[in-house]
């Protein structure tokens, strides 16, 4: 079992570049209009890429080199769309038979109706349903149609946190028990965290080799999953002729890192909880510009002393700091090599 | 009362509404997806007899289907027959008139269709036909029948194209409308005013049935 996509497709102000391979549950992480949900979509076969190859579990869906382009109906991909996509004109059985294709045809949308607990509605209509009923009967008729692959377009994002959460683990569920390929699209690291075993980031239109989802979180190497790992502090770097040592020119300052620098490092990313005001190694002396009251803490943006203009390094620590320092103090910071996080 | 006239007038518009209307969902829903440059100029000339002079299209349609017209010609040569002057040839100068009000409505109402079910159906492995008639179609009903009824109230009120291609022959070719300007001509108001009135109440009808769709349209349709 496996979905392989090398696909490039270009878009009005950029090109999608997108390659990854998955055997499992994959999230594909990414700012909105980063090309995500194109890529979803060039699966199905909705979407035409410009060139490329998609395979699934063995079979040729795209390839341009040998003109093929396999029509959405054969592919069998279940596509859940963000707002579901219930055919308002038919009932919610309807809805479900349709996508039907084998025989027993009552057997089976028995035990779907009874698998998504929508028996009760089976023969309204999808206006007349709540939004969490929808997505449930969205997943029905997607199972209905016994797809090898299950394609989330940003499956709870038009919910509120708290229908959320439910939706959440009905697709978690439903995931795990019909055991098929899925690919999620989403902005939220901890939804892809929660749902996913393995990553692939998408950064301006380019995606980045497939991470196994803890790597990702615990030790990001590239700028975009620092970004998406929740690093607040990404610095331009520079390699120096010490192999542990980085030279990062917009707040002037060298710092040791434990790994040593590649020729292609292009920034490092520094943890804002990661900092400490006690004497260790990596010693940075700052002026505070600004501080935050945060609901569980305090952010404090401090400058370099002698940084270029508008860079600012972002500390997350207790709220007793807010008592001790004021705007326009010097203070030094410290952190250890090993959190210095060299990112290509 | 002879009521060849309303008898005439439904006949032409009815079958010319149910040519526009294949023709208007067809050319709508393939126009849809041509590329932009294309898509507007072939919106322009569809749209054209919205705004050309009746008489300029009838004109036009003289011109083709006339004795010396290139189509004219033909069917003269292959049947030994003519359709000026014939109630046919008023169906195709209402097909002309109505077909650019069908096409804009249909089409508004595909363009404003979610796409996603189109999409759905596919993936779900629904054939174009199905996805066509059973999806599309069905929830973009409100506008297609919108269509239809102003399609059928501009067939039933043509004059311009069709008095130039058709005449007025009483008993043959005579419509409401041209029966109204002959009665005029001929000072036979009372029987002029009848012929109003029955246009009025139809026109009436047309309308009070759009408002009625909008309003549905509006409520979110499917109950």
């Amino acid at each position: 079992m496996s979905l392989i996509v090398h696909i490039r497709k270009r878009l009005h102000n950029f090109e999608l570049i997108s390659d990854f391979e998955t055997d499992g549950q994959l999230a594909l992480l990414g700012a909105s209009g980063s090309g995500k949900s194109m890529t979803l979509k060039c699966i199905a076969g909705i979407e035409k890429p410009d060139s490329g190859y998609i395979e699934l579990n063995g079979r040729v869906l795209y390839d341009s080199s040998k003109h093929i382009n396999i029509q959405p109906q054969k592919r069998n991909v279940g596509y859940l769309f963000q707002n579901y996509a219930l055919f308002p004109n038919m009932t919610v059985k309807k809805n479900i038979l349709v996508a039907m294709k084998a025989e027993n045809k009552t057997e089976k949308l028995n035990s779907l109706l009874d698998e998504f607990y929508i028996r009760d509605i089976q023969d309204k209509y999808p206006g007349e349903i709540s939004g969490g009923q929808q997505q449930r009967v969205a997943l029905a008729r997607i199972l209905a149609s016994e797809p090898e692959v299950i394609l989330l377009d940003e499956p709870f994002s038009a919910l509120d946190n708290f229908i959320r959460w439910k939706l959440e683990m009905t697709v978690a569920d439903t995931i795990k028990k019909f055991g098929v390929i899925s690919v999620m699209v989403t902005h939220d690291r901890d939804e892809a965290y929660r749902n996913c075993e393995a990553v692939c980031i998408i950064n301006d239109g380019k995606s980045e080799p497939v991470l196994e989802i803890h790597k990702m979180m615990g030790q990001p190497n590239t700028i975009g999953a620092a970004r998406i790992s929740g690093c607040k502090n990404i610095f331009e770097a520079e390699k120096t002729n010490d192999k542990n040592v980085i030279f990062l020119p917009k707040l002037n300052i060298y710092l040791k890192s434990a790994e040593n620098a590649e020729e292609d490092i292009k920034a490092v990313g520094l943890r804002s909880h990661y900092f400490s005001f006690e004497v260790t190694e990596n010693k940075i002396d700052c002026v505070v510009e600004r501080l935050v009251e945060d609901v569980f803490g305090a952010i404090i943006m401090l400058k370099p002393i002698n940084a270029e203009e508008g860079n600012l390094i972002r500390v997350d620590t207790d709220k007793n700091m807010l008592e001790k320092l004021s705007a326009g103090d010097n203070i030094s910071i410290y952190i250890k090599p090993v959190d210095v996080l060299l990112l290509k | 009362m002879d009521w060849f006239p309303l008898y005439n007038s439904i006949r032409i518009a009815a079958i010319a509404t149910v040519i526009t209307f294949f023709f208007g969902i067809f050319l709508a829903y393939y126009i849809a997806k041509l590329p932009r440059m294309i898509k507007g100029v072939l919106d322009c000339i569809l749209t054209l007899p919205l705004v050309l002079p009746p008489t300029v299209i009838g004109f036009f349609i003289l011109k083709s289907i006339g004795k010396n017209g290139s189509v004219g010609k033909m069917l003269m040569q292959l049947f030994n027959t003519k359709i000026t002057m014939t109630w046919y040839a008023s169906v195709i100068a209402v097909i002309i008139v109505t077909f650019p009000l069908m096409y804009r409505t249909v089409r508004s109402s595909f363009e404003a269709f979610d796409k996603n079910l189109i999409y759905a159906g596919k993936t779900l492995g629904l054939s174009n036909t199905f996805v066509f008639w059973k999806i599309l179609i069905p929830n973009c009903k409100d506008g297609i029948l919108a269509g239809i009824v102003l399609s059928f109230a501009r067939g039933l009120g043509e004059y311009g194209a069709t008095s130039m291609v058709s005449g007025y022959t009483p008993g043959r070719t005579a419509t409401i409308s041209t029966t109204v300007y002959q009665l005029w001509r001929e000072g036979n108001d009372a029987l002029a005013y009848k012929w109003v009135f029955i246009n009025v109440v139809i026109s009436f009808v047309v309308l009070v049935s759009l408002n009625l769709l909008e309003k549905k349209a509006k409520n979110g349709g499917h109950k």
